[in-house]
């Protein structure tokens, strides 16, 4: 699965492996790769604005916190972006419901 | 030169804003190249070839630099449109606390036109406000409207709010000059605030119009 497959989903994607707890950029981009068995494989780079925007819209915040010994910016899942989740979350059943329905034939 | 640093230079290179917020994205996409590189060592390659995967899997630098731009051009916009709205409420305070406070002879005898070019700063102020507070929404639900509309309406709308403040001013001051000597330094005082504050603000938003220019969008 490339960028291309994912774009339009990186925002969701990204808060819903916030939602496990706190993270900085690369611990992102790992979590992305571990949670989809290695099928994501998006330029690390395109992490960085989208997590700038998320910031933006105060659905995660952003500090600078020394890990394992180095200063790092980790973000957190805002209160708003917890609902912002949950929202893209039903969405995203409803859409899948409704291509399956119709992908999967019948009458 | 490194792969990584190559990264990290044409970012550089290409990346307009505010000093401290690039310095802060800068550093970040740093530590992420470097714990990349970290992880592929970690993994067994050489520290050369770590860096190189860890550059190659990063994408297209300048791709990356204009999504960057995006977030900082907003950035400065966001800002922008929080001292405009601070910038705007001070001088209306300031000017209406002079006017009520200036004791009745101290203003020759203002003639018709001053309650007009009164109402036309009033209206240049509400309406400059208006749009940055328009400006501050847009740029607050990130997703939906692209930003460098947000940053420029912001522009335009300082650039147009504070010269029609400007000139309605001066012909005010032109027309209704303090005559009481006990109250002239104050109101000269008060204009050099309200001139200080003007230019800056016209500068903010010449900034706010090069960094959102047509050639950037998002």
């Amino acid at each position: 699965m490339d960028a291309s497959d994912v774009r339009g989903h990186l925002d969701g994607l990204l808060l819903a492996v916030l939602e496990s707890g706190p993270l900085h950029g690369y611990g992102i981009i790992e979590a992305l790769q571990r949670r989809s068995g290695g099928a994501l494989q998006l330029p690390t780079g395109t992490v960085y604005p989208a997590l700038r925007r998320l910031e933006r819209a105060r659905w995660i915040e952003g500090t600078w916190t020394v890990v394992d010994g180095r200063k790092r910016r980790v973000y957190t899942l805002s209160p708003a972006g917890k609902k912002e989740l949950a929202r893209r979350r039903s969405e995203w059943v409803r859409f899948t419901g409704v291509i399956g329905t119709v992908l999967g034939g019948g009458a | 030169m490194t792969a990584q640093s190559s990264v990290l230079d044409r970012l550089d290179r290409s990346l307009r804003g505010p000093r401290r917020a690039r310095a802060d994205m800068l550093a970040e996409v740093r530590d992420g190249l470097e714990d990349a590189t970290d992880a592929y060592c970690a993994a067994g390659l050489p520290p050369a070839v770590a860096r190189q995967r860890a550059e190659e899997e990063f994408g297209d630098a300048e791709v990356i630099a204009a999504e960057l731009q995006t977030e900082l051009t907003a950035r400065y916009g966001l800002r922008s449109a929080l001292l405009l709205a601070v910038v705007l409420g001070a001088l209306t305070l300031l000017w209406d606390l002079i006017w009520q406070l200036a004791p009745a002879t101290a203003w020759r005898n203002p003639g018709p036109l001053i309650p007009v070019l009164s109402s036309v700063v009033d209206t240049a102020s509400l309406l400059t406000a208006g749009c940055g507070a328009v400006a501050l929404v847009l740029l607050a639900v990130a997703n939906r409207v692209p930003s460098t509309w947000a940053v420029r309406l912001l522009g335009w709308a300082v650039i147009a709010g504070v010269g029609v403040i400007a000139v309605a001013s001066v012909a005010m001051h032109v027309t209704g000059v303090p005559q009481h000597p006990a109250y002239v330094p104050t109101v000269v005082a008060a204009s050099g605030v309200s001139v200080v504050l003007g230019v800056w603000l016209v500068v903010r938003a010449v900034r706010c119009l090069h960094l959102a220019g047509p050639h950037r969008e998002g």
